[in-house]
Order: structure tokens, then sequence, then C-alpha cells
């Protein structure tokens, strides 16, 4: 199997996986497009190094964690977040539980969002989280424990989302 | 419904993707493709910068050197040679009107090469001189250092070099040049030099040689020689006290100025 072909079947096998990740992490399917990119864009430049690797997933969901990290620490996306979530609705509809975890993840800091995202929909380990964060396990521990916190502070208890 | 339920259901209908692969492949090798071409030609640049400048930068060289430095041995000139060398560039600014290429023309083409030309002629002139002027020390006035004799490239457009020492209580030097005149053509510029009364000099010919003499106790002694083999020599000292007498007198300079290991042509 050439290289490129090789290339090809790993993000065809992984492009869907990798859009749903950079979407929970920036709420918007566009800059989740341009996020898959730029990491797809990187792990084409370093694919022979890639090729080898044992954990390559671990290796792009780093990448997709710097991405999105690199993007929220750009000027423009300096964006002040506020304790005061969105107005939600009471109905239960499956729209309104997507707006509402949404509306939840966008109230938080990038890196808490990051590991709630990592640990609940990539189901990683403390330890693989905190290795594609590059932190320690106890920053993740912490961070995931925050990260909960708001988001119960958000929700009414009984709320289908309560944890 | 837990988190993980939640995340999924938001992310369950994502809309078509507008990534492309193939896109993605093309524009990555476009971009390999620029980048190697804007480095070749930055180092392509970079290189041609490098020779126009590297002429220009050498021979300020020696001009950095501390005086004080340890006496240059042989191996010491030898590897000296090369800055020594380098052939200083034959376009001369011509102002106003901008620059104006010239080329040497020498009566008799120099085929030796510099670092040979400068090693003989450290070799010959370390002997000359200590002979000529029994007892007198001679040291190297660029920097100060005992001989051998630092010769180094002169010029341009000529093709020469030249040494200066200082020597008792004042300095002399010599310049060999591979002359673009005969003895012949010379002379008349000789005669004419020596015809202002109040010029100091004289005209002669030794030899076959046509020197012109110029002395004056005031500023020293020149002693200009083009001689038949094609080389033309100056020769001149000075007092570092006005009015005192040079460290070397007329005669010893016409003396160095007819001596035929002095050429260029061995």
């Amino acid at each position: 199997m050439s290289t490129e072909q090789a290339y090809r079947d790993y993000v065809a096998g992984n492009l869907d996986r990798l859009r749903r990740t950079a979407y929970l992490l920036c709420g918007d399917w566009h800059l989740a497009d341009d996020l898959t990119s730029t990491v797809l864009v990187k792990l084409l430049r370093h694919w022979k190094r890639a090729a080898a690797m044992e954990h390559r997933d671990a290796y792009v969901r780093r990448m997709l964690m710097s991405a999105w990290l690199d993007e929220r620490r750009r000027p423009w996306r300096r964006e002040s977040s506020t304790d005061r979530l969105p107005d939600r609705t009471a109905a239960a509809a499956d729209a309104d539980r997507r707006l509402d975890v949404l509306s939840l993840l966008a109230g938080l800091p990038p890196r808490r969002r990051a590991v709630l995202v990592l640990r609940y929909f990539c189901d990683l380990s403390v330890e693989e989280t905190a290795q594609a964060l590059g932190c320690s396990e106890g920053t993740v521990k912490s961070q995931a424990a925050r990260a909960l916190e708001s988001l119960r502070a958000g929700l009414e208890e009984g709320d289908p989302l309560w944890i | 419904m837990d988190l993980t339920q939640a995340m999924l259901a938001a992310t369950a209908n994502p809309p078509p993707t507008g990534i492309d692969v193939d896109q993605l492949i093309t524009g990555e090798r476009r971009r390999t493709r620029r980048l190697h071409a804007v480095t070749g030609v930055a180092v392509a640049a970079a290189l041609a910068a490098g020779m126009v400048a590297l002429p220009q930068l050498l021979p300020q060289k020696p001009s950095g050197q501390s005086p004080g430095l340890a006496p240059p041995s042989t191996a010491t000139r030898a590897t000296r040679s090369p800055a020594a060398c380098v052939t200083p560039s034959p376009t001369v600014n011509v102002p106003p009107g901008g620059k104006e290429t010239v080329q040497p023309r020498p009566v008799v083409p120099v085929t030796e090469s510099c670092g040979a030309a400068i090693a003989r002629l450290s070799d010959v002139l370390t002997a000359l001189l200590p002979g000529l002027v029994p007892g007198a020390t001679f040291t190297n006035a660029r920097d100060g250092s005992p001989l051998p004799a630092n010769v180094e490239r002169s010029g341009p457009p000529a093709i020469a070099y030249n040494a200066g020492f200082n020597v008792q209580n004042g300095v002399m030097s010599v310049k060999i040049e591979a002359s673009e005149e005969t003895p012949a053509q010379y002379r008349p510029f000789a005669r004419e030099q020596c015809a202002i009364p109040e010029a100091h000099c004289r005209s002669a010919t030794i030899g076959g040689a046509e020197l012109l003499i110029r002395s004056s106790t005031e500023y020293g002694i020149d002693v200009w020689a083009v001689r038949p083999d094609g080389v033309l020599l100056l020769a001149l000292t000075r007092s570092r006290t006005p009015g005192q007498p040079t460290p070397l007198t007329e005669q010893q300079l016409i003396d160095i100025v007819l001596d035929p290991a002095l050429t260029m042509y061995p």
C-alpha cells in the first residue's frame, strides 16, 4: 500500500470522529471543519513518522487539542465567558438537549471543555486524557471535577443531564 | 441521559463535510513545491550575494589586526597568503560619472600566482634589507612585527605588491608592480616631472631602466624605476622628524629598485 493510500484510508476511517470531537470542542461545524483540516494537513506533513506510531489516534487527538487551544489563543477569539447561561426551555426535545449540552460546554474554559470531551465523548482514561492535553493526571481530575461542577450549576436536580 | 449520551446526541446529525482529502493533498504538494522553489532561490541569492560581497569584505581583514601580535613564522605567512592575495575589484569609482571598468594591461603578462609571488617577494626583501642597511632593525609597518617581511597584494587596477617597514627613525616602503609602460614610454613623463624647478627631482637611465628620483629634506626620498624586464618599482623613505636625515639614502633606494630579484617575473 502506498503512503498516500494509507493516509487516505486513515482519514476515511477517522474523519467523522475527528469532526465530531472538534465540534464538541468549538460548538460550530464550520470551525470544526477548519480544525479538522488543520490537523489533517499536519498529519499529512508528518505521515511517515505518524504511520509508524503505535498510538496514532492518540497522536492525532493531541494535534486536535493543540489546534483547538491554539485557535482559542488567537486575538480575535479572546472572548470573555460569562456566568450567565442562555435561557433554556423546559421542553425535553432532542434538539433542545443538543443545544443544552453545547451551551453548557460553551460556558466552560477551553481546557475544561477539552477534558470533558476527551473523558466522556472519546472515552479516554485519566491517563490518556493527560497525555492528550500534555498535563498531569491530577490536573485532569481537578479540571474534570470543576467542569462537572460548573455544568451542575447550570442544571436543576433531576434534569436529564444531571450527572 | 448522561453526559456521554448527550454529547453523542449533539453530534448525531453532522452536516456534510467540506473537507476534501484530494484537495488537502494537492494543496500540500503545491506548498512543498513552493517551499523548495523559494528555498532554492534564497540559497542561490545568498550565494550570489556572498560571492559579490566577499572580495570587498576580505581586504579589510588585515587592517583589523591588532598591533603587537606575535611575529609571524614562515608557516604563518603561508597561511596568511590567501587573505593577502584577495584581488581587489578592477572596477574603480570615477565620480561623478558612475563606474568605469579598468583592466590592467601589463607590458609583460604576469603568470605567477599571488600566493607564490607574496612568499617569494617576502623572502627576497627579508634577505635584502638587513644587508642593505647594516645594523638597522626593520619591522613591519602594519603590525610592528619583526622580519620576515609582510608583503600584500596591492592595486587596483594594476597587478602589484607592496611592503612597508619601520626602520630606525623613519619608515620605508617598496612597491613592485607589473608595468604598463616600457622605459622608453616612461622617459618623457620622468623628464617632464623634473622640468618643474621646485620639484627636487632628477631622472636617470641606469642599465636600461628609467629612474625618477625625487628627494627633499622636508618629505624624504622617492625612487621610481621602470625596468626593461617589465617591472615598475617604487622605493621610498621618510624621516619621522621633518628635517632629519631619512633612514635610507638615495643610493640605497636605487640599489633596491634595481635589484633583479625584486621582479614580477622570476
